[in-house]
């Protein structure tokens, strides 16, 4: 079960050294197959392995996959997978771009090493070796968001790559802060394994893993757009290209939002819960706050996508907070819902700005008679991301929220409502004009692609079906990764 | 809290990391890129020195290999990356600053002063040396940012950034010896693919704007 995890990374890899050699229309094809069995793999890998036997590793520990991991595994594989089918559809022959050189082949090569990044995140136990691979995802993700070469796109990367990586300078200085308290119980010189420091977060000194934490909330919550340094994020989001737009919202988020999550477990354990979820409800209320006020006033639908995206991950934030199991449990099914629904509603803007090529929302006009595939679908993503039965991330919000209250953060937890609700709204109201509205005659009706239509498809089974049903394998799952968080 | 008598060594790693923080005082008063080119190698090369004196007072022989990688990385390697891109004229030399250089300064003691003062209540100590170095180095990360926010030349802004990840090596160094090394290469080297992404980018900017300056990167707002 362990090597299924080596060719579970083998394969994006493999696919980025092919781009280099063959034409990309044979690529995208390979690309499709290849990310979608990496989703298979992943489900493999958890439904067989991490059920049974907790925890699965391979190539003498360093990786290594917990449920919580596999948590992220699959939300990252999940969207991974569906961007490579997306991507058929979703590329044009573009040719040569200046300075970028051949655009499509150099959207694969690196499409598929920021998939392969990001995979290894949720499979490494060395937290410095997190580290690394979170910048890397940095790094790659930024050449995919200038990729297009417009002014706009390099503006964005270039603020995106900038921001990030400052805030993940402080995140290494946590890193480093942690394996200083870490010197204590493990000798001077060792490897800073996860598993390792959480043994020992009891003995470690409390002040120092304070700043720690405090640092990597800072650090990775920069990567993972909570607010108020998630300034990189809108400009991102909105220049990238759309399938891009999705992986960065659907999983690089998730990534980050990971490793805070690490920090955490070994925070609570042993510098205490109540510092822990104070700050982590700090950043979580003003990210609600701010998300709300800024998804009101857009004109363009992918940034509003974009701080929906601020608001979800300050949600999950705030639910940490709680510290109730049930909340936590929440968060890990809300992690894959809000990949799974921001995905799909990111391939529906990608479709609308082929159709329309124009991202601003008064260009865009009765969606659902010019698109009659991709109208309706988007209608779900809407529905489904605002929070509504009978889909999967109303489950999660009222996890976390029942958590809340049960847990007496009845004050935070009603403002959460509040909030969410403002920014409900907000996404519904603006969506609404553009999916009902009276269609201009200037566009001809039709689908641009039917493996756009596919992957938003495809995309269905999950925001849906995990509003209807969780399935017995995940419960375990979700319920031992709260474990593995604690507090 | 160390007492007024320090060894030789502490004395002398004390007087290296001062010499860094000076060092990016210099990087706000610098007007033109090539400048903080300069500093920026400077900087890193006493980096280095910290990390082998670390290595022989620690006796920790790693720290020799992370000195030799930082000279070759940071001391050679980026800043002559910085010098080709200034050769195609892409880059301008000035500097425009939105903090003139006398506030930035004064600002930039603020900080410091800041740093030293919060620094000190917090129980972080190296096992030989103590408290300068972990304030000079979170004085350090602090003008990195002032550099980078105030500075809008690319290459500034991009020296601030590696200034950061200096100062976080400086934290590494002095209260976390033993710290796997290739862990830190590793790193290294992940700042350095920043870096040429950077380059990338900027050639970029340069191709739309003529000139590279980010005094223009104000398309995208709210």
């Amino acid at each position: 079960m362990g090597n299924l995890l080596i060719v579970l990374l083998a394969i994006p890899l493999a696919l980025a050294g092919l781009s280099l050699l063959t034409s990309w229309r044979i690529i995208r094809a390979l690309t499709a197959i290849g990310s979608m069995s990496v989703l298979i793999l992943a489900l493999v890998v958890a439904f067989a392995g991490i059920v049974d036997r907790q925890t699965l590793s391979t190539l003498g520990g360093a990786i290594y996959l917990d449920s919580m991991g596999t948590v992220f595994l699959l939300t990252v594989a999940l969207v991974y997978g569906l961007t490579g089918v997306y991507s058929i559809g979703y590329l044009e022959e573009k040719g040569h771009v200046p300075v970028v050189g051949d655009f499509n082949r150099n959207y694969y090569i690196f499409f598929n090493l920021f998939g392969w990044t990001m995979l290894l995140v949720p499979l490494l136990n060395n937290l410095a070796v997190l580290w690394i691979a979170i910048e890397l995802t940095t790094i790659l993700s930024a050449v995919l968001v200038a990729l297009e070469g417009t002014e706009t796109a390099v503006e964005a990367s270039w603020k995106y790559i900038l921001i990030a990586s400052s805030g993940l300078a402080l995140a290494l200085v946590s890193v480093i802060m942690l394996y200083y308290a870490g010197t204590g119980p493990l000798g001077m010189s060792y490897q800073p394994d996860w598993t390792a420091l959480v043994a020992a977060a009891p003995q470690l000194q409390g002040d120092v893993v304070k700043l720690a934490f405090l640092l990597a909330v800072l650090g990775f919550g920069t990567k993972a757009g909570l607010a108020p340094m998630h300034t990189w994020l809108p400009d991102a989001h909105s220049e990238a290209p759309s399938s891009i737009s999705a992986m960065l919202s659907g999983a690089l988020l998730a990534d980050a939002l990971y490793a805070i999550f690490r920090m955490y477990a070994i925070a609570v354990r042993s510098a205490g819960a109540q510092f822990s979820h104070e700050v982590l409800l700090g950043f979580g209320l003003i990210s609600l706050l701010i998300s709300a006020f800024f998804v009101l006033r857009q004109q363009n639908y992918k940034r509003l996508l974009a701080y929906s995206s601020v608001e979800h991950m300050g949600l999950m934030a705030v639910a940490v907070s709680f510290g109730a199991p049930l909340a936590l449990y929440g968060v890990f099914l809300h992690v894959i819902n809000h990949a799974a629904t921001k995905s799909m509603i990111f391939f529906g803007a990608g479709s609308i700005l082929r159709k329309y090529e124009s991202k601003e929302m008064q260009e865009v006009s009765g969606v659902i008679k010019l698109m009659p595939a991709t109208g309706p679908l988007i209608l779900v993503a809407v529905l489904a991301v605002t929070g509504l039965p009978p889909f999967g991330i109303f489950r999660s919000e009222l996890l976390m929220l029942s958590g809340g209250f049960s847990h007496n953060s009845t004050v935070a937890a009603a403002v959460f409502l509040a909030l969410i609700n403002l920014a409900f709204l907000g996404i519904f109201f603006f969506f609404n004009r553009m999916i009902f509205s009276a269609p201009t005659d200037r566009f001809p009706r039709g689908e641009v692609s039917r493996w756009m239509v596919t992957a938003m498809a495809l995309d269905v089974i999950v925001v849906l079906g995990l509003g209807l049903y969780v399935p017995d394998p995940l419960v375990t799952i979700f319920n031992r990764a709260a474990a593995l968080m604690g507090g | 809290m160390p007492g007024p008598n320090l060894t030789v060594g502490e004395a002398l790693t004390s007087v290296v990391v001062i010499i860094m923080l000076l060092l990016e005082f210099g990087l706000l008063r610098a007007f033109e890129v090539g400048e903080q080119r300069n500093l920026y190698a400077t900087q890193s090369f006493f980096l280095a020195i910290f990390a082998a004196a670390a290595g022989f007072l620690e006796n920790a022989p790693d720290l020799y290999v992370l000195a030799a990688i930082t000279i070759i990385l940071k001391v050679i390697l980026i800043p002559s990356l910085f010098t080709r891109l200034l050769r195609t004229q892409q880059v301008r030399m000035e500097i425009p600053m939105t903090v003139n250089v006398a506030l930035s300064i004064l600002i930039g003691i603020g900080l410091t002063a800041f740093c030293f003062l919060s620094m000190s209540r917090v129980q972080l100590q190296g096992t030989f040396l103590p408290q300068t170095a972990l304030s000079t180095a979170t004085s350090i990360l602090l003008l990195g940012f002032l550099v980078m926010i105030t500075r809008l030349n690319v290459i500034s802004q991009v020296i601030g950034f590696l200034t950061l990840e200096n100062a976080a090596f400086l934290v590494s160094i002095a209260i976390a010896p033993g710290l796997p090394v290739i862990l830190e290469v590793l790193v290294i080297f992940d700042v350095l693919a920043a870096v040429l992404v950077f380059g990338l980018l900027t050639r970029l900017l340069g191709a739309h704007l003529g000139t590279a300056t980010t005094a223009t990167l104000n398309r995208l707002r709210g």
